[in-house]
């Protein structure tokens, strides 16, 4: 069984079909990414799988369970976690306690619970605090826990939201477009932290504009073309695709696969 | 690293704390003023007097600091301390009790609508609130036919003039109603969520918040708050009374923001709140030493809500120069 299974997704837009009939599946442990021109739909890929939008056709299974009309946080729960091309911080927190809201993902929450056992809550908080340490740490920002996100440069930002998604414990993780506004060397040791969180046992899902990175590290690749699948396979066959060729022809794609 | 974290714990929660405080600076630097103004007002009696007459805007504006921290507004708290006073006016005949138990579910209903209109129904909370303003004030003078009750018995007049080791029951409720939620918003999951639906509601969802529940949660809060506000000042006047909170989302909302609130949530304290209610407090109250009429007050309460703000959030920096360009 795989990890993920998108199986006939369509949605509009008005009048534009942003996605039709796409269908792939994602297997436990891989790097597996999705590429295309903009307005591809890999964005919108992204927020359907993820919940925040519904699909017009199609289900998506995670672990062999429909999670196709979930809503996000049951989605978060189930174990999917993702991170936005544009940002999405609590800007008026924290580094830590940007992290330390998505590890509440695994505690409890309600209004009630706060009031009526506020000891317990309080102890619940110092251990949450803790392995959200752990996760800054991890992506090599432990020193940086106690100071604003306003205060962060942008590359550090992108680290923050991604030990945000770590930290809800997921089994597939979303990124969209984790290397773009980074320079090279930033988006060297992103594609590290990836493989590492790879081999952490947590299977990824990117779209990525930077090719070079992409053909680097991802196992898998699909290729989409206003809306449609064109093609799908390795790093190497996607590279010899003529089809995928001749989209990207003089474009970032023929450049980077040299 | 455990020495380390647990240093941090402390450094930046106890700083962020002290700049809480702040805000206390400007009421005492007020207080002052005041004093100097006139000699009976740092009379002991004046001063529980102050605490008292603000009892039940405190624990209005705890409450909305809960939706203002969402990014949301409640302006039918006033229509909601109305309606709970006549509904506790026709049940305080069957028994004090049921009216008590009463009054806090009608505030509850009045939040819970709220709410549902909010989240379910996606309308702005301006919106919804304002409309449920309406039906909340509407259903008060319907109910009551527009007349007053005076409460019999002496629960309600306990509640209202009691004390508790020497302190007026009022401010009890409002000083634990306080500290309750300065510790649930402060070292809690569901504290930390509130701050963070308002803050980005899209991070929210990524982080999995259940982002309705939440903001459904604070209107709820709200209205049982209005509801307990109601209990007070019902108590206070020994009266039930459709004419009851007059302006209180007004006076609360300005509470608010002068403790330092953002209107579009994320950024905001319960401890800021209770310093704006009692700013707005010493105004009223010196002014009214110093026997100044009652239309005047709102003038000096306005310019004060206007000043408080533009010195917590910058705007009088650069002002000047912004003025010259309006004109270029």
């Amino acid at each position: 069984m795989s990890l993920l299974e998108v199986q006939g997704i369509a949605r509009a837009f008005g009048g534009v079909q942003a996605l039709q009939e796409v269908s792939f599946a994602v297997e436990t442990g891989q790097i597996h990414a999705v590429i295309g021109p903009n307005g591809a739909g890999k964005t919108t890929l992204f927020n359907i799988i993820s919940g925040l939008l519904r699909p017009h056709a199609g289900r998506i299974t995670f672990l062999g369970r429909d999670i196709t009309a979930l809503p996000p946080h049951r989605i978060s729960r189930a174990g999917i976690a993702r991170t936005f091309q544009t940002l999405a911080l609590f800007e008026n927190m924290t580094v830590l306690e940007n992290v330390m809201v998505g590890r509440h993902l695994r505690s409890h929450s309600g209004a009630v619970a706060a009031a009526l056992r506020l000891p317990r809550q309080l102890h619940e908080e110092k251990r949450i605090r803790e392995a959200a340490l752990g996760y800054l740490s991890s992506v090599g920002l432990f020193s940086k826990a106690e100071a604003p996100v306003s205060a962060l440069s942008f590359g550090q930002r992108r680290l923050v939201e991604l030990a945000r998604a770590l930290a809800t414990e997921p089994r597939l993780l979303l990124l969209d477009e984790p290397a773009s506004g980074l320079n090279p060397r930033e988006t060297d040791d992103l594609a590290q932290l990836i493989r590492r969180v790879r081999d952490d046992s947590v299977t990824v899902l990117l779209v990525e504009h930077d090719m070079s990175m992409v053909m680097d590290i991802s196992d898998e690749i699909l290729v989409l073309h206003y809306g449609r699948p064109i093609a799908s396979g390795s790093p190497a066959e996607i590279r010899a695709d003529p089809e995928v060729i001749a989209i990207y022809l003089g474009g970032e794609f023929t450049g980077a696969a040299c | 690293m455990d020495r380390i974290a647990s240093k941090m714990e402390i450094g930046p929660g106890l700083l962020r704390f002290l700049a809480e405080l702040k805000i206390f600076l400007v009421l005492f630097a007020l207080m002052g003023v005041a004093a100097l103004l006139s000699p009976s007002f740092l009379h002991p009696d004046n001063l529980f007097n102050i605490l008292l007459q603000q009892a039940s805007i405190g624990v209005v504006a705890v409450g909305m600091t809960f939706v203002i921290l969402t990014g949301g507004i409640d302006l039918s708290v006033g229509g909601a301390v109305a309606l709970v006073s006549v509904v506790m006016a026709g049940a305080v005949f069957r028994s004090p009790a049921i009216a008590l138990l009463l009054g806090v579910i009608t505030g509850c209903a009045v939040g819970l609508v709220n709410g549902l209109l909010v989240t379910v129904g996606t309308l702005s909370p301006f919106i919804a609130t304002l409309a449920m303003m309406a039906v909340t004030k509407g259903c008060a003078l319907w109910y009551s036919d527009g007349r007053q009750t005076v409460m019999p018995g002496d629960v309600f007049q306990y509640v209202g003039s009691g004390t508790v080791f020497g302190v007026p029951f009022p401010v009890v409720v409002l000083g634990g109603a306080t500290v309750l939620a300065w510790l649930v918003l402060r070292f809690t999951v569901y504290g930390r969520h509130v701050y963070a639906v308002g803050s980005n509601a899209r991070a929210s969802r990524a982080a999995g918040i259940e982002v309705p529940r939440v903001t459904l949660s604070v209107y709820v809060i709200s209205g049982i708050l209005a509801g307990i506000a109601s209990i007070l000042i019902t108590g206070r006047l020994n009266t039930g009374s459709p004419k009851l909170g007059e302006l209180y989302e007004l006076d609360a909302i300005a509470a608010v923001i002068i403790g330092g609130a953002s209107l579009f949530g994320g950024r905001g304290s319960v401890v800021g709140t209770i310093g704006g209610v009692l700013i707005l407090g010493v105004i009223n109250n010196i002014l009214n030493l110093l026997g100044i009429s009652a239309y005047s007050q709102h003038v000096a309460k306005g310019v004060v809500i206007a000043l408080a703000v533009l010195i917590q959030s910058g705007g009088y920096r650069n002002a000047l120069g912004r003025f010259i360009r309006l004109w270029r």
